[in-house]
């Protein structure tokens, strides 16, 4: 049984051999060409989450994803019969972005705002002011270049290469399943943070993925909640990889008893540091894989750039945007049950407030990383055996890259 | 004309004029631009109130609150903030975060 808190000071390495125990070079992070090779064979080629199916509830209802490192824009709509359609957003005419706010509702048509040409929401184009003044005009031939696009429990992924023939399905994998039947669509109470960050996409995200810093970074807000006696260094329950993508299982420390407020909130709801919340929900079977009693949450890694925090009764996402080498926007968001009570309004309220806290700890570092490997000093980063989500993420990279270039 | 709070709590009907705020970013704001010492005036208000308060908020749906009653709720959400600070971070604000005035409040409760 893969368990908890192992005390073998190299256990993952011994699972995972392959993915080595050197030290890591800082080009991932600083150099403009590693980045452009991300661009390439990286976020043009694999799926990306963009959204929930709920944002576009109604046929017409659209959102317009920036994907800036591939230099794309893409909308995506609700079509009548319920199916999800993406298209560069891009007028065929000449060239105009189609759709310019964020999100909106389109009825049955898109229409630019440039010349009025009229695209219906399966891309066809379906009307064009004063067409018989066009030379052969052939409209047919002139519809909106589609993205392909699939759902996963609610999310919508897109994948940017028209050429690719992976499924999303084959591209989640395993780690796809672990999480199906997860209640996504009840936790439907919304929170959605988003910030644009100095500096790399991969500074942001590899704090996401270890429990090494929650002791120290976190001493504010986390304070024992996740370290304690038996577990000073908050080693986590599990890790796996799963192909491109991974999980961690994170622990509680069962000693933490929360206090004041926060006390309060788990009296009449449920508070974000407990161990694992009230269990209002079904679980999948996945979730908590070594099933250890102190368990908090997991997070899994969907490769590249996004990942799902499952808690019991709410759960969290991060999205690393890739806007250049040195910008990145990040996401975050925080999902919580409808609440039935005003009580219990107040029991999440807390819950988000301490999470905002949090994330805004895990922010501090970012921009300082960034800064500090700049001036030169470091040529490598050193990761502990139990960092190794962390290293997992670069060598996925690294090995994607190489694929890539290799077929090039 | 409706009471601004519900009878047996009107003794904090004068924090909610400052506190009673419909938004987590306005009240997320309000935390980050009031001083420290007036942060545990109004936890130091609302403390001893607050069992008493959520044990009569839990008696009240959220569909349908009466003016009143979620001028009740919105205190103690603001108290959910302050309390971060008052308990955990024991200032204002921790320096060393991020810099919560450069998110955008993209979807908010």
């Amino acid at each position: 049984m893969a368990t908890s808190l192992s005390s073998a000071p190299h256990r993952w390495r011994a699972l995972y051999p392959d993915l080595g125990t050197g030290p890591l070079p800082v080009e991932t992070v600083l150099s403009p060409d590693v980045f452009e090779q991300q661009r390439r064979h990286v976020f043009e080629k694999v799926w990306l989450q963009v959204g929930r199916v709920e944002s576009i509830a109604q046929p017409g209802d659209y959102f317009v994803a920036e994907i800036q490192i591939a230099k794309t824009s893409v909308i995506i709509v609700r079509q009548p019969g319920g199916t999800i359609g993406a298209f560069h957003n891009v007028c065929m005419h000449r060239g105009n972005k189609l759709a310019w706010q964020a999100k909106g509702k389109c009825g049955k048509f898109l229409t630019c705002n440039f010349h009025g040409w009229v695209f219906d929401t399966k891309g066809q184009l379906a009307s064009v002011p004063d067409a018989e003044n066009f030379y052969d005009l052939d409209k047919s031939a002139l519809s909106l270049r589609p993205v392909r696009v699939d759902v996963w429990e609610g999310f919508i992924f897109i994948n940017l290469d028209a050429q690719g023939t992976e499924t999303l399905s084959e591209f989640l994998g395993e780690l796809g399943q672990r999480l199906t039947g997860y209640p996504f669509a009840k936790l439907s109470t919304r929170t959605l943070w988003r910030t644009q960050v100095r500096s790399n996409w991969r500074l942001i995200a590899d704090a996401q993925v270890e429990t090494y810093h929650v002791p120290y970074l976190h001493h504010n807000t986390e304070q024992g909640v996740f370290s304690g006696p038996a577990n000073p260094h908050a080693h986590v329950h599990h890790f796996e990889a799963f192909g491109p993508h991974h999980m961690i299982s994170i622990p509680f420390n069962p000693l933490a008893v929360p206090k004041g407020v926060e006390a309060l909130a788990f009296q009449f709801g449920s508070s974000l540091v407990q161990a694992g919340g009230r269990g209002e929900f079904e679980m999948p079977e996945g979730l908590n894989p070594s099933k250890a009693s102190n368990w908090q949450f997991d997070i899994y890694h969907f490769f590249p750039n996004f990942n799902i925090l499952a808690f019991r009764d709410l759960y969290a996402t991060h999205q690393f945007w890739p806007l250049s080498v040195d910008q990145s926007v990040w996401e975050v968001s925080l999902n919580q049950p409808v609440a039935a009570t005003a009580a219990e309004r107040f029991a999440q309220e807390q819950a988000k407030c301490l999470f905002r806290e949090a994330v805004s700890e895990d922010g501090s570092t970012h921009e300082r990383t960034q800064e500090a490997l700049e001036s030169g000093v470091l040529k490598q980063i050193h990761l502990k055996d139990e960092e190794i989500a962390v290293r997992h993420g670069y060598v996925t990279l690294d090995r994607m890259i190489a694929a890539g270039e290799a077929a090039a | 004309m409706s009471q601004v709070l519900p009878p047996a709590f009107m003794m904090l009907a004068d924090l909610v004029p400052d506190w009673a705020i419909d938004s987590e970013s306005g009240r997320m704001r309000r935390r980050f631009e009031t001083p420290f010492p007036v942060l545990n005036e109004f936890y130091a208000r609302m403390m001893p109130q607050i069992e008493p308060a959520l044990s009569y908020l839990a008696t009240k749906p959220m569909i349908g609150l009466s003016d009143a009653d979620r001028n009740l709720l919105l205190l103690t959400l603001s108290l959910a903030e302050v309390s971060i600070a008052v308990e955990k971070v024991k200032s204002t604000r921790n320096a060393d975060t991020y810099d919560v005035a450069r998110l955008e409040f993209v979807h908010e409760q």
